[in-house]
């Protein structure tokens, strides 16, 4: 059996499953006959979607601001540091081990400290998802430069490259897999962020609607929230996978996509 | 003869927690002008560090190093090495003519002339209709080839090998022995080769350098007076047979009571 | 001079690199905040913050103790679930073939994130809290064990059979110390994953433990209280890394990870 047949199988079955899951949830909340129970029927939540899209729309444009914005911020610091760590070794020495200690606060915990320093609105939700993009990209890019092989760097010594030159053609290609890996965990984790953070002191977003919809009892209003800010996530993920893909063809994680990942 | 490099006493050391270990000792020889010169010694006998500091990517301690009359930083800049080491070391992300053409790009030489003269040298090597494969879709031997065209894509004056066939098999080894030699007659360059193999050095070379290991020294260099263009025919020749018996002596001159 | 002294910075053992540059923070921090007249609403100086700690050190410790349940509780739920989930896979290839591709697609869902949505099926409570807590543990763990059990090399597995070892001795002698890199692997994120997973969520469904206290001490503008909960609860992540730290270097001193970077 040809790989991708099994992957197509593979991919096959799991659907069917979902779709029968999905089924079966249906039709025993249909039996049931609950009036509005806490879990609805999947048909009602779509209904809710379809029904409120206005309400859904406009919540999820700053969720996708926050998400967005201190992801390009956060990544684009983290590369710059990156960069500099690598050049001047002090620096790094001198920074890295505090990049670490401070990597170890669970960042979501200090959204209240955040609301006061940046107030309630779209800052302190960036500086939370720029925060929580920044870590996975700093650490990520910086293995990457690293991971250069050392006897290409001896190759463009040879040919009396300069430093930015051996950067551009050798350094940033050889990292490209590796801020692609921060980059995928940093897309999931802003959007968790931005949600997260609107549960505090916040009059929209996707996750001001949570709560609202939790505290109002509007169970398919509120799947329907949580299904929308599944969706994006996963959909910012499969997004960086075809940028990674288009990217960094020549990759071995973009090679084998049926595949397990090696560790 | 004008010298293409020449070592005066040279010696490299590295610092140890317990002393200094004594990579190089007193290395002193010189390479002439479109002259095959190969270093041969046991591994860890410093006859790669000797080649990096020809290449002035390691510093010697004491000594002096010249290239072409000048010190190895300015021929760097100059751009009149080719370097060939073990790994092929090829750019993933680029394809094989892109590879090829990396050392252009460094120089700034890149131009249609230049990349029309990377072509015919990939078809030198034998690579010809495998300018946009990718690196991983190539065999061993094949990168090897492509690593040596890269080698000589800016004409360097000074081709510095370092094990360069060490990581194929014996047969593709052979073959490559046998194209590296009709490469390189087609150049104007001086080649310096470091291997651990006494047919190899041999074969190939003009004149042959056997190190000693621990510290590296330099025991004996043999003239190799076999005749060019070399063949596989020489390979079974008595003249070849005791070449090889020197260098192996050399080798092993003074060490009996180790061999036993 | 000054490469004397970056070298002296370079030999240095990693973790006292990292306690003298927090060293250095701290004393920056302090001396930031009384030279520029920081108000201590905006940012509270070192000293404040440990005066808070010690004075309220018995509702820190009471708030500590829900959130410590509910992360351990959750931790070892969501790792038992996914551990016999992960052996049933490797008993039945069709099983993994159907679910391990949405335990996947599930694990980049934001967990955290459906905390309301629990919250509004199990109430508000322990339930919610673990359930969370489970969950966040659950899918990386899963991955990582069906991974790790499927990770046994060819060889190993015809020596076991030469041997006709019974099923039992297989998972016991090979499948599992196997896969136990890849557990820890999984555990190293979730460990402290299941601290920040208590916190926020009980931002939500209930009123008690850390999260709580450190949303409702900013609520009462009791900002060096809010300080001394983050850092009880990042003292609580960090143990936490370095108990699995701990457990892995105790049991797998025989696996290439522990002998190379550390």
């Amino acid at each position: 059996m040809t790989p991708s047949l099994l992957t197509k199988l593979k991919n096959g079955l799991s659907l069917s499953l979902i779709i029968l899951l999905v089924l079966v949830w249906e039709l025993t909340i249909q039996f049931l006959g609950l009036k509005n129970p806490p879990v609805p029927a999947p048909s009602q939540v779509l209904v809710a979607l379809f029904e409120a899209r206005l309400v859904f729309l406009t919540n999820l444009f700053p969720t996708l601001a926050e998400a967005a914005g201190g992801f390009f911020l956060g990544n684009l610091i983290a590369v710059a540091t990156a960069m500099l760590f690598v050049r001047h070794r002090a620096i790094e020495e001198t920074f890295y081990p505090l990049a670490v200690v401070l990597h170890s606060i669970p960042l979501m915990a200090i959204i209240p400290l955040l609301i006061i320093w940046f107030g309630p609105g779209y800052a302190s939700k960036v500086a939370l998802t720029t925060l929580v993009s920044f870590f996975p990209g700093l650490v990520n890019t910086v293995k990457g430069l690293k991971s250069v092989n050392p006897q290409a760097l001896e190759l463009m010594e040879v040919w009396g490259a300069r430093g930015w030159t051996v950067f551009w053609k050798v350094r940033l290609p050889s990292a490209l897999p590796y801020i692609f890996a921060g980059l995928k965990i940093a897309a999931p984790a802003s959007v968790l962020g931005a949600v997260v953070a609107e549960w505090i002191g916040s009059r929209q977003g996707i996750g001001f609607l949570m709560l609202w919809e939790m505290f109002n009892y509007n169970p398919p209003r509120l799947w329907g929230a949580m299904v929308i800010s599944a969706g994006v996530t996963m959909l910012s993920f499969w997004l960086l996978s075809l940028v990674e893909r288009l990217a960094i063809p020549w990759h071995e994680s973009v090679q084998q996509t049926g595949g397990a990942p090696k560790e | 003869m004008a010298l293409a490099i020449e070592l005066q006493e040279v010696q490299k050391s590295f610092p140890l927690e317990s002393g200094t270990f004594v990579a190089v000792q007193e290395a002193t020889f010189a390479v002439g002008e479109k002259e095959f010169v190969t270093l041969v010694g046991p591994s860890g006998c410093g006859k790669s560090t000797v080649l990096r500091m020809v290449a002035g990517l390691v510093e010697p301690t004491r000594g002096e190093v010249r290239v072409l009359g000048e010190p190895p930083a300015y021929c760097r800049s100059k751009r009149l090495f080719g370097f060939v080491a073990q790994d092929p070391v090829l750019l993933p992300w680029r394809n094989i003519l892109g590879n090829v053409c990396l050392p252009l790009e460094v120089a700034g030489r890149l131009d249609k002339i230049t990349v029309n003269k990377a072509k015919g040298l990939l078809s030198l090597v034998g690579l010809e209709g495998f300018e946009g494969a990718r690196p991983r879709q190539l065999s061993g031997g094949m990168k090897q080839r492509a690593a040596i065209a890269r080698a000589l894509v800016l004409e360097p004056s000074i081709l510095l090998l370092d094990e360069p066939f060490g990581a194929l098999d014996e047969i593709t080894r052979q073959k490559m022995n046998l194209e590296l030699l009709r490469i390189w007659s087609q150049t104007e360059a001086a080649a310096l080769l470091v291997t651990h193999s006494i047919a190899e050095a041999a074969f190939l070379s003009d004149r042959v350098i056997v190190m000693s290991n621990r510290p590296g020294r330099i025991k004996a260099s043999i003239e190799i007076e076999l005749p060019r263009p070399r063949t596989v025919d020489m390979l079974r020749t008595k003249e070849f047979f005791d070449y090889t018996n020197l260098i192996t002596d050399a080798l092993f001159r003074g060490e009996e009571g180790a061999v036993q | 001079m000054r490469k004397m002294s970056s070298r002296t910075w370079r030999n240095l053992p990693g973790w006292s690199k990292v306690m003298l540059s927090f060293a250095i923070l701290i004393v920056l921090w302090q001396l930031a905040t009384s030279l520029l007249q920081i108000p201590p609403y905006l940012l509270p100086s070192p000293a404040i913050i440990s005066r808070t700690l010690v004075d309220q050190r018995a509702i820190l410790l009471k708030q500590l103790q829900p959130t410590l349940l509910e992360a351990a509780c959750g931790f070892l739920l969501g790792n038992t679930a996914a551990a016999l989930l992960a052996m049933w896979f490797v008993k039945s290839a069709t099983a993994e073939r159907a679910l391990l591709p949405l335990a996947i697609a599930l694990r980049s869902i934001p967990i955290v994130a459906i905390t309301p949505v629990i919250t509004l099926v199990l109430g508000r409570g322990y339930a919610t809290t673990i359930f969370i807590v489970g969950l966040v543990t659950f899918f990386p763990t899963l991955v990582n064990t069906t991974k790790g059990l499927r990770s046994v090399s060819k060889d190993a597995e015809e020596l076991l059979s030469v041997l006709a070892a019974t099923e039992g001795q297989a998972f016991r002698l090979l499948k599992i110390p196997s896969a136990l890199p890849y557990i820890f692997s999984a555990m190293r994120v979730t460990g402290p994953g299941s601290v920040l997973g208590a916190l926020v969520s009980e931002w939500v469904a209930t009123d008690r433990g850390l999260g709580f206290l450190i949303l409702d001490s900013q609520s009462r503008w009791q900002i060096s209280l809010v300080w001394a909960a983050i850092i009880v609860a990042t003292l609580l992540a960090v143990t936490a890394f370095g108990l699995v730290g701990l457990a892995e270097r105790r049991l797998l001193s025989w696996h290439e990870s522990m002998n190379g970077e550390g």
